[in-house]
């Protein structure tokens, strides 16, 4: 009979997956003999559902079966792990604690991750909220707008359900209750809807009507207790200023550390009306205006309009060159941010995320690699049970599975380990990261469940290798004991050696150059004396107009050298206006920083007169008043006018004119990421905001307290407050000095890991060894040539690592320093500074196990035989 | 020695008459002509591999054959002892309707 028909394709191969034998047993052929007599009676349909049937009633059976035999053999193989584990404790502790530091490190840039994604979500229309911001063509669109475009949107716009404007002051205010005063930073000021629009929640007061009066102030919990200790705030009053009264009216729960808008004491918009700064202009880009939209969907068209809107309020000039309004979402406002780096816009907070979780990585794969040479170098050890194993019927599969499930144990392990490790290191991450994470993060839901898919994505992926080519011992060979110590091939285990030391040693160049750039940074010479400089704010008006008496009074004081004031501080002068002088290219602006000093500015800080002559105090046409003055340039500046003397030539700078009366050696009045740029210096006494006081004495400490004294002698109503000029340089350096601490850390983290890994993996090979070795011994050889002989294969590696690493380190360390305009050269020094120093690392590591395997008594080793 | 339970009499008894031909699919075709009911290959290889364990049927595999798709016949063979404990059934049965087969109603005929 030739068969009309086959039986159903799939559950015929299903029959054979079911069956051990794979379908060779004669039942599959009954069942097949039977399908082909149904379907010549009753036609090939019911024949298929009939087979089908059949297999589905076999399936019940076949997985109990299977289920029982390998819960049969669980209990075998936890116990047999669990042996190994015990048994050979060094070894578990070296990988246990290699894994453990890889997901402690993981875990906490997981956790960094989260807490960076969680910025401007917590709130409740966080997904509704945009930021109008308008986009020039440029990298970084701008957020400032001008103050009558939330209310035009309101009525213009009708998709747009509510809108609320926003600014930080950039004043320093100072508020007074009482005795107690204190400056004031962290002032915005906001339209009265505010805080329904976002959720800041308030503990006392009333959310709807607490901005609603202009004189009225909210603040946070913190600051409230500042002003009223336990008293109840509401209804208390605050002087601004010592000129205006504010009627608390709301106590703000702290404002949470993951929030773009920050600050600690809210004043309605209108105040600004009576304190000043207030503009109605179109033209006058001053406030953010955030608006809610509900629909994501009218996104496009919101921002038509509003961009229309613009376009019809304002010039030509926006219409030429503003692209167009953008709304930018507030939940991803944050990382999506670019911030200013010096070498243009970038992303800072991704840039970090990214660098971060490279560096976990590294730790993560050096541990990983830890695991996988070290049972693959010991695979030896457990040859014999494999093949019993294998004799007594266990699939290859069977012993893949009972080692992906050792490795994955050891990764859980490790992860409890990591989670205590974590939980000592948190208050030291924060501070590292500059975070506020609670441990409480790391066991919520979800955190938890990444944390587990990645321990166990850990184990597979470090215990697949082991895995498979332990499994794949053949029984006969491995019983007769004809599988070679060395067998464990070596040609992998080396290229592994050589990925971990490559990427300690890329980290290490890393650490060297990033540190040396920071001292270099914190240690040039920036052309002007900040040692020993104060700096102490004049931030309102009154002490602003006290500064001639101040001056007299500190300049006599005995410890004190010199005593000046600007406008801004040396460290960072960053105002610019475009700049005219005869014979300038009509066709470009050129745009030149500028800073408002008084009278013995550069003497006060060191700076050499090059050319002319500094601001004299006889002459009173130096000032600069009613749009005319005179200039002192830097010389950076006096070559841009590309004259042979710049001295008595006109200048004009913004709104002011005049003749250039001196050239003075540059300086640094910038961040060193930036060139020197052209600067030209002004006499404007009155609009300075620092004074700034070089002292004497090593010790400051009397001088300090005499300042102050005279200071409350002239201005009794205002606070004392004083900085370091050096402080200023630790601020602009935060960046590069959280990032040095950072990848020093995880440098010797990872040093640290690849280190036990390399001690595990020559401990071993040396106890494999140790029978050559004695013979060795025996015969003549020495302890220093055995100790050679051991450690050359691991010295061979670590240099090949070097060669792997350098280039990598050199291009990309190459291209950080580029961000520098100012910055060290890559000398050769610091890469064999690196790749000695994990060659004497490795070779202390590896040369202990030498020693020790080399000092063994050949008589004990050999007695055996 | 055990007795046979019914299935296990009625298997060996078709063992038996095929006659060499007994096969998985040959058996259980006969036990329907006879029984009239429908036999399960589950039930029917439980019961066989029983017999085979007991010592009562042995089996062998054919030459692979194209119409199965190339898999072998199972084929059964009755044993001398799986014939005495026949005999021996027969002889209970018999035993056990002693002096009754005469008073069963007309449903014998």
């Amino acid at each position: 009979m030739k068969p009309a028909t086959h039986p159903p394709r799939w559950s015929a191969g299903l029959l054979q997956r079911l069956f051990p034998d794979g379908g060779a047993f004669t039942t599959a052929g009954d069942l097949e003999e039977v399908f082909h007599e149904i379907a010549a009676q009753q036609g090939p349909a019911v024949a298929r559902w009939w087979y089908r049937g059949q297999v589905c009633r076999a399936l019940p059976s076949y997985l109990i079966h299977t289920f029982a035999w390998h819960a049969a053999m669980l209990p075998n193989y936890l116990k047999v792990a669990l042996r190994v584990l015990v048994r050979h404790k060094g070894y578990s502790f070296l990988n246990l604690a290699g894994l453990a530091t890889g997901l402690a490190c993981v875990l906490m840039i997981l956790l960094w991750v989260q807490d960076e994604y969680r910025y401007d979500r917590f709130h409740e229309h966080a997904e509704e909220i945009y930021r109008l911001e308008r986009d020039f063509g440029r990298v970084a669109s701008t957020p400032a707008v001008a103050a009558p475009v939330g209310p035009a949107i309101a009525e213009q716009v009708p998709e747009v359900q509510a809108f609320t404007r926003y600014t930080r002051l950039r004043r320093v205010s100072l508020l007074r209750r009482g005795e107690r005063t204190f400056y004031e930073e962290s002032l915005a000021a906001v339209d009265p809807n505010f805080l329904s629009m976002f959720t800041f929640p308030l503990l006392q007061g009333d959310a709807a009507s607490a901005l609603a009066d202009p004189f009225s102030v909210v603040l946070t919990e913190q600051l409230a207790a500042r002003y009223f200790g336990a008293e109840d705030p509401i209804g208390q009053t605050l002087e601004l200023d010592n000129q205006h009264t504010l009627t608390v009216t709301g106590v703000l729960a702290d404002v949470p550390a993951q929030s773009s808008l920050a600050f600690d004491i809210l004043v309605p918009l209108e105040l600004l009306r009576t304190l000043g700064g207030y503009a109605d202009s179109w033209r006058s880009n001053w406030l953010h205006t955030y608006i809610r939209l509900p629909d994501p969907a009218d996104v496009p068209t919101a921002s038509n309009a509003i961009t229309q809107i613009y376009y019809a309020n304002t010039g030509t000039w926006t219409q030429e060159n503003m692209k167009r309004v953008v709304l930018n979402p507030l939940a991803t406002m944050y990382l999506d941010a670019y911030i200013h780096t010096g070498k243009g816009f970038e992303q800072v907070h991704r840039k970090y995320i990214y660098i971060f979780s490279v560096l976990a990585l590294f730790v993560l794969l050096i541990a990983g690699i830890n695991f996988m040479n070290l049972s693959t170098a010991r695979a030896v050890r457990r040859a014999k049970e494999i093949g019993m194993r294998k004799v007594v019927g266990a699939h290859r599969l069977n012993v893949v599975a009972q080692f992906l499930g050792e490795s994955i144990l050891m990764a859980g392990l490790a992860l409890l380990l990591a989670l205590g490790c974590l939980a000592l290191l948190l208050p030291a991450f924060n501070e590292l990261a500059d975070k506020q994470i609670r441990w409480g993060e790391v066991v919520e839901g979800m955190f938890l469940w990444g944390v587990l898919g990645i321990t166990l994505l850990t184990g597979v992926l470090a215990g697949s290798y082991p895995a498979f080519y332990l499994s794949g011992f053949r029984p006969v060979a491995v019983l007769k004991g004809r599988l070679q110590p060395q067998a464990g091939r070596v040609g992998l285990r080396s290229a592994l050696v050589v990925v971990q030391f490559s990427l300690s040693i890329f980290l290490i160049v890393g650490m060297l150059v990033v540190t040396a750039q920071l001292r270099f940074l914190q240690t040039k010479n920036l052309g002007y004396t900040s040692e020993r400089v104060v700096y102490v704010p004049l931030f309102q008006d009154e002490s602003r107009a006290a500064f001639g008496a101040l001056k007299q009074r500190w300049q006599d004081l005995p410890d004190v050298a010199a005593v000046t004031a600007a406008q801004q501080r040396p460290s960072s002068i960053s105002w610019n206006s475009s700049a005219d002088w005869e014979g300038k290219p009509a066709t470009e602006d050129v745009f030149v920083n500028h800073n408002r000093v008084a009278y013995d500015y550069f003497e006060t800080l060191g700076i050499p007169i090059r050319e002319g002559r500094s601001f004299d105090p006889t002459r009173p046409a130096d000032a600069a008043r009613n749009g005319e003055g005179v200039f002192i340039l830097n010389a950076t500046a006096a070559r841009l006018l590309g004259k042979p003397s710049v001295l008595g030539e006109r200048f004009e700078l913004g709104n002011v004119e005049g003749t250039i009366i001196g050239v003075v050696d540059d300086f640094h009045f910038e961040s060193l990421r930036k060139a020197i740029r052209p600067l030209a210096v002004m006499l404007v006494p009155e609009q300075a905001r620092y004074a700034l006081v070089r002292l004497d004495n090593e010790d400051m400490t009397p001088a300090l307290e005499a300042l102050q004294r005279e200071w409350q002698a002239v201005l009794p109503d205002h606070p004392f407050k004083y900085h370091f000029l050096y402080e200023d340089f630790e601020q602009m350096y935060r960046t590069e000095t959280r990032l040095s601490e950072l990848i020093q850390v995880f440098t010797l983290v990872a040093l640290f890991v690849a280190c036990l890994g390399l001690f595990g993996l020559a401990a071993f090979l040396g106890e494999m060894r140790r029978k050559e070795v004695a013979v060795r011994k025996v015969l003549g050889a020495s302890l220093l040539g055995v100790v050679r002989l051991l450690c050359q294969e691991f010295v061979w590696l670590v240099l090949l690592a070097n060669a792997v690493a350098w280039p990598l380190a050199w291009y990309v360390m190459q291209a950080w320093l580029a961000t520098f305009a100012y910055h060290i050269d890559l000398s050769w020094g610091l890469f064999f500074g690196a790749g000695g120093g994990a060659l004497l690392i490795a070779l202390l590591t590896v040369g202990y196990q030498a020693v020790r395997t080399a000092l063994v008594n050949p008589a004990t080793v050999l007695k055996y035989e | 020695m055990k007795l046979l339970s019914r299935l296990e009499e009625f298997l060996l008894l078709a063992v038996w008459r095929l006659q060499g031909e007994g096969y998985a699919v040959t058996i259980r075709d006969h036990l329907q002509r006879v029984t009239g009911k429908k036999w399960s290959f589950g039930s029917l290889f439980v019961s066989l591999d029983r017999l085979v364990k007991k010592g009562y049927l042995t089996s062998s595999l054919t030459e692979p054959t194209p119409e199965r798709g190339g898999r072998s016949k199972r084929i059964y063979q009755l044993t001398p002892v799986g014939l005495q404990a026949l005999a021996e059934a027969k002889s209970v049965e018999q035993a056990m309707w002693e002096g009754l087969t005469e008073r069963l109603p007309a449903l014998a005929s």
